[in-house]
């Protein structure tokens, strides 16, 4: 902390600064695998994270992503594999050779230690003078926004200060890379939102690797460079937050980030730009960008799946624009959410349940039960294969 | 009525009534302390300077009598001795136990519940079957070589020291155990993580933790042994004669009620300074604390 330049410090603010390939570690998994007694958990894991990346693993309970964490953090040991962190095999090193902070679901503090006791822990195992440890502990704690509270036991702090202490004692020697264990599911969402914020501006302060592990999609979209959906132990599909949401790569991931249309069509035609896809609602045609298929699936008959966001679905358009398909419909339900609405639809004639997201009309007509016009945008949609 | 202000007189009754329940429901344990506990340690202080007469002989016989000191010493050195192998051995029992998982944990568990429900007397016989001068472990010396001399595990310090570890460690485990039981897992991990080798992580994570239980346990077992009487009486010596079996010499054999009784207060008295210097220590909470 003491090359902090106090000049540009205050300039800096405001100017985004993304640390690439900074202070961070690389981290390359290989080929992972881990058997518990009877189950396969990690099931052919491989992974290049790049020096100062956010990652985040993002599954339900039981795919495997904090198995994955565990390993690289070197507290489970895999059946099969490579781990190398920052250039050398960590594979088979004990963890505290790792140099590696990791932030626990339950934070597991030592109770039995105060708060400045707790935060100075990694840097008297690393024998450093007194003088130094407390320097260091002081500056981390107004980093993370804990002054104060260095001589507490933190069963006398708040779940959120607690948050703030596990977080500080990660980072307070420095680590290249950061793990970081569900370390916000404990926390109300208030104080879930906030922190996010601050685990990410902490992020590009810090330049440090970053492997975040969770089961709030939100968490992963809002915090990540990079999300590695995991299911049943193996990856479905590493790619950016934006890219998984707008252009989902399988059935599974559309209906598993935000919320998804799933409209079941055939290709009718395979065009050099576009495919052809006849579903319930005719025959659409879909851009080559928007087709999650490999090329060589790309064939007449097909059986795939029309992934339609809820945005994408217009409540009443105000005028005829291309591309848009009107319909019908019935709305059975109206879910007001704050900065949106949801509406769940039955086009007329159909049989199929659409989901919306608009604004609720102020001339309150747009309830349960009456009628809509509703605009399909199929230049949005995106196909995917019909099987997970 | 309406002058009357129900509330006060409702919560002068409740008040009354809140502390009544409390001293209802205390009743049958301080009458059994009272009957079964307070009045005999009175009587026996109380026959300790009177009989046969009054003065304090007895107490000066008990310090002054190399036989008296000698058991005295006999019992506490025998106390302290089988605290410290039950810590020696039930702590990195109880923590194997700890550390196992599944099937395996059960099994450990399985085995010192096991121990722990036969009484002390059969094992503390079944040790001359093992020990003893024909016992298993004499006879495969005899067995192996023909010029063998038995060794002399029994009647003597070590015999003692074996039956009361062997008795009191199932009881040190689970005290253990518990202990152990109530310290996070993730606590140690994040020691590792943090830079702590595993030792570093044991020393100064896991072990501090269960200081509490270490100190509840190896006190309750101090003061629990000095009352011991099965196990020096068959596995010891003439020379091992513990403190409570001259008691019992002095009281029934020879009707020497009055020093039996100042042999007593004098026992009754080291408990107490043992299990006050507990509770100075660590404060009574500390058994039950959840950290």
């Amino acid at each position: 902390m003491s090359d902090v330049h106090d000049i540009g410090d205050s300039l800096s603010i405001d100017r985004p600064q993304i640390v690439e390939g900074g202070i961070g570690a690389r981290v390359r998994i290989q080929s992972l695998f881990k058997d518990f007694a009877e189950v396969r958990a990690v099931d052919n894991f491989s992974l290049d994270v790049n020096a100062g990346e956010f990652v985040s693993f993002l599954g339900a309970s039981g795919s495997g992503k904090s198995t994955v964490l565990r390993i690289v953090a070197g507290l489970e040991e895999p059946t099969s594999g490579n781990v190398i962190i920052g250039g050398t095999d960590a594979t088979k090193l004990p963890p505290e050779l790792r140099d590696i902070g990791m932030v626990f679901q339950d934070y597991a503090l030592f109770p039995h230690m105060t708060v400045a006791q707790n935060i100075g822990f990694p840097l008297r195992m690393r024998l450093l003078p007194g003088r130094e440890i407390a320097a260091k502990v002081e500056s981390v704690m107004r980093l993370v926004g804990i002054e104060g509270l260095g001589t507490r036991k933190p069963s006398q702090i708040s779940g959120g200060q607690q948050q703030r202490v596990a977080l500080a004692r990660a980072i307070v020697f420095d680590p290249k890379l950061l793990l970081l264990d569900e370390p916000l599911s404990a926390l109300d969402k208030n104080l879930r939102e906030q922190m996010k914020s601050e685990v990410k501006s902490l992020h590009r302060r810090l330049g440090v690797t970053i492997v975040y592990v969770t089961h709030d999609q939100s968490e992963a979209l809002a915090l990540s460079d990079r999300v590695v959906v995991m299911r049943h132990g193996h990856i479905v599909d590493v790619d950016s937050p934006e890219r998984l949401y707008r252009l989902p790569a399988t059935r599974y991931i559309a209906g598993f980030i935000g919320e998804a249309n799933l409209i079941d069509g055939r290709i009718e035609r395979a065009g050099p730009d576009t495919i052809t896809v006849d579903c319930i609602f005719g025959k659409w045609e879909i851009p080559r960008s928007q087709v999650r298929l490999n090329p060589d699936q790309i064939s007449a008959q097909k059986m795939v799946v029309i992934v339609l966001r809820p945005e994408e679905l217009l409540i009443e358009p105000a005028s005829q624009q291309p591309n848009i398909q009107l319909l019908e419909c019935t709305i059975s339900e109206v879910l007001y959410n704050g900065s949106f609405t949801q509406f769940d639809l039955r086009p007329k004639g159909l049989d199929i349940r659409l989901h919306a997201r608009g604004q609720l009309g102020h001339d309150g007509r747009l309830g349960a039960g009456a009628t809509a016009r509703v605009g399909l945008r199929a230049d949005r949609a995106v196909v995917v294969d019909s099987e997970d | 009525m309406s002058e009357f202000s129900p509330t006060k007189a409702d919560s002068k009754a409740f008040r009354a009534l809140r502390l009544e329940p409390g001293l209802i429901w205390l009743m049958p344990g301080l009458v059994i302390i009272a009957l079964l506990f307070v009045v005999p340690i009175v009587l026996i202080v109380w026959a300790s300077v009177t009989d046969p007469v009054p003065g304090l002989g007895h107490y000066a016989q008990t310090f002054g009598d190399p036989l008296y000191r000698k058991v005295l010493i006999n019992t506490i050195v025998s106390a302290i001795g089988a605290t410290i192998g039950c810590l020696a051995i039930g702590y990195p029992t109880a923590y194997a136990i700890y550390r196992a998982s599944g099937r395996l944990r059960m099994v450990m568990l399985g085995i010192v519940l096991f121990s722990y429900a036969v009484g002390t007397v059969p094992r503390t016989f079944s040790w001359i079957v093992v020990l003893g001068d024909h016992g298993i472990i004499n006879s495969l010396g005899h067995f192996l070589s023909s010029d063998f001399q038995p060794v002399p595990f029994l009647y003597n310090q070590f015999g003692v020291l074996v039956g009361m570890i062997h008795v009191l460690l199932p009881f040190m485990t689970l005290l253990l155990l518990g202990s152990m039981a109530r310290v996070n897992p993730n606590l140690e991990a994040a020691a590792r993580t943090l830079g702590a080798s595993r030792t570093k992580a044991f020393l100064t994570i896991f072990l501090p933790l269960t200081r509490p239980g270490v100190l509840a346990g190896a006190m309750l077992i101090f003061v629990y042994s000095l009352g011991f009487y099965i196990v020096p009486a068959v596995l010891g010596g003439a020379a091992n004669t513990t403190i409570v079996m001259e008691i019992r010499d002095l009281a029934l054999r020879l009707g020497r009620w009055g020093l039996a009784s100042a042999l007593s207060a004098l026992i009754m008295a080291v408990s107490i300074i043992g299990a006050a210097a507990y509770v100075r220590v660590t404060g009574l909470s500390n058994v039950y604390a959840r950290e």
